[in-house]
């Protein structure tokens, strides 16, 4: 069975995202890249809510981002990926795929087949809809050594309350801590 | 562990408030106003640290430049709902991770120092 995974970045007072969107934030550097291609070198699906899905496909596969990143770039323009939107019609992004409904039944099966781990990258509500379900086998929070005072809060109104098991921490030279949990139980 | 309360009895504190009369508690003062005044002219003095709570008053003097260190504990459990830990901060501010620290129970410690390069951020 694939396992899957939740990765996010926040900051020191718990936002996943800043004020208009912005993440400016972001604390990475070498040993970042250098752990984002090891964490994808296990990972052979992505999953995008939509809004992050576009971020993405806006940059992964321009020129840019090939020529200052290409390892990262290459990954995350040749794994299998799929978007779940009910607005997008089709996704231009190469092997991409869209889903439009039922994004719990469609993990749910993903996770029946074999092979290496499924990333679930941004998206609070698409996070929000597999939490609920209990389809998340590993949290990766990276907490990023910034406050920022105001922002959206990382899982906002999520309807559960749900404690989870502490696996281990990987702090990095940037001062990122990366906290690795799977969930305990359902409340 | 059994000596916690003891030393938390002994050690000198001080509350802030506008609308306490008297503060009982064993080796407390209260303090009205100038809250800002009163923690620049301890951090004056010679001794061990100044440990602040509270996260209306923290955030005071946060903007007003008076914390050194932050430690943030991490507690495995997600909520969803509830207050966040700052509310409506202006200001982004740098930290220096300095150490992450792992307790059985599954909390995580992080313990950050304030950066010398948030000057520019502050009006």
């Amino acid at each position: 069975m694939k396992k899957s995974y939740l990765f996010n970045l926040i900051t020191f007072d718990g936002f996943f995202d800043g004020p208009n969107g912005d993440l400016s934030w972001h604390n990475v550097d070498n040993e970042f890249h250098e752990f984002a291609i090891s964490q994808l070198n296990e990972t052979d699906t992505i999953l995008f809510g939509r809004v992050t899905y576009e971020m993405m496909a806006s940059y992964w596969p321009t020129e840019t981002a090939i020529k200052n990143d290409p390892i990262v770039a290459d990954k995350m323009n040749s794994l299998q990926r799929i978007v779940f939107s009910k607005k997008l019609d089709e996704a231009a992004w190469s092997n991409s795929r869209v889903i439009k409904e039922n994004a719990d039944d469609e993990l749910s099966e993903l996770k029946q087949q074999f092979g290496k781990d499924i990333a679930i990258f941004g998206g609070s509500n698409l996070a929000m809809t597999f939490i609920q379900q209990n389809l998340i086998d590993e949290y990766r929070i990276m907490v990023n050594p910034v406050v920022l005072g105001r922002g959206a809060p990382l899982f906002e109104g999520l309807n559960c309350r749900f404690n989870l098991k502490l696996l281990k921490i990987k702090t990095f030279k940037s001062g990122n801590a990366l906290l690795y949990y799977k969930p305990n139980d359902l409340m | 562990m059994l000596d916690f309360p003891d030393k938390f009895n002994a050690i000198p504190k001080i509350v802030f408030s506008r609308t306490l009369q008297k503060a009982e508690w064993n080796n407390t003062r209260l303090v009205k106003d100038n809250m800002v005044a009163e923690v620049s002219k301890l951090k004056q003095q010679p001794g061990k640290h100044i440990s602040a709570g509270g996260i209306r008053m923290f955030q005071e003097f946060m903007r007003a430049g008076l914390v050194d260190e932050y430690w943030l504990t991490v507690q495995p459990v997600v909520v969803g709902k509830g207050k966040r830990l700052f509310g409506g901060l202006e200001d982004r501010t740098n930290l220096n991770l300095i150490d992450a620290k792992v307790l059985r129970s599954g909390v995580v410690v992080l313990h950050y120092l304030q950066t010398n390069n948030n000057q520019e951020n502050r009006h």
